[in-house]
């Protein structure tokens, strides 16, 4: 499965319709349903990545497009697809509904992420180095974690990463880069106990 | 303490079954609801008030006048 968002990469034009869109529902925000449905399904699957509860994802989903539409005349256009300060508003109510409801942070991986880090960590696939790896994965910093998720298991590019986390492009690169870094101590440090 | 939960090889939804939870009408519902009315804001009563004080000041005055 290709997981790199393919809405995301807008051209001009595409960027430029957006914003017509947003002046629009600026006035109107009956106009807000053409975004309501460009973004609905990728803001769902960034906050359903991070819970178990698919339920309550539903309900975080509703809230970040409420705020959304309430705010819409807030938003100022830099250069980005609105998306990016859609997935900000997303971060902001995840990390509410982790204080709030007492909802579980979670992290949703499969077995290719697991092939793919057995691999940059020249290890095998095995049972052991799997519980490793969910181990390590669990103990990483929220920061570092979040780096993780955008690169590895949403496999999302630096220029995204670094619009939904306010940072350059190459900062992100660098980040993710010590992030992983940090994942592979953490990992053998596992492996050493 | 670790409150985080790692789950390996979740099913992920469709994009049907998250297409079917759209809900643009709910949306504007719940938006239409947060608007207050005019007459339950801050600054409707600040000027409703500031007309009756400057209204009794005024009458004040003319009273002392006369």
């Amino acid at each position: 499965m290709n997981r790199v968002n393919p809405i995301y990469h807008h051209t001009r034009k595409m960027l430029a319709d957006e914003q017509k869109c947003i002046a629009l529902a600026k006035n109107d925000p009956r106009h807000f349903a053409p975004l309501y449905e460009k973004y609905h399904e990728q803001i769902f699957r960034y906050i359903n990545q991070r819970m178990d509860d698919q339920d309550l994802a539903f309900d975080v989903t509703s809230q970040v497009f409420f705020k959304a539409i309430k705010n819409i005349h807030k938003f100022e256009f830099r250069g980005v697809p609105l998306g990016s300060w859609l997935y900000r508003i997303a971060k902001s109510e995840l990390n509410q509904a982790f204080r709030n409801r007492k909802a579980k942070r979670a992290i949703n991986i499969d077995e290719t992420h697991v092939a793919t880090f057995m691999e940059v960590f020249q290890q095998e696939e095995s049972r052991r180095n799997r519980d490793r790896l969910f181990k390590a994965l669990a103990e990483m910093r929220e920061t570092d974690l979040q780096l993780i998720e955008l690169r590895y298991f949403e496999e999302r590019p630096y220029r995204e990463i670094g619009e939904i986390l306010s940072i350059k492009e190459n900062n992100a690169k660098v980040k993710t880069f010590r992030a992983l870094e940090r994942l592979k101590l953490l990992f053998y440090k596992n492996k050493r106990e | 303490m670790n409150r985080r939960k790692v789950i390996f090889n979740r099913t992920v939804p469709s994009s049907r079954s998250i297409k079917e939870r759209e809900d643009f009408d709910q949306l504007l519902e719940q938006y239409a609801q947060s608007k207050h009315p005019y007459f339950s804001r801050i600054a409707f009563w600040g000027t409703v008030g500031g007309a009756v004080v400057a209204n009794f000041s005024f009458c004040v005055s003319i009273a002392k006048l006369t």
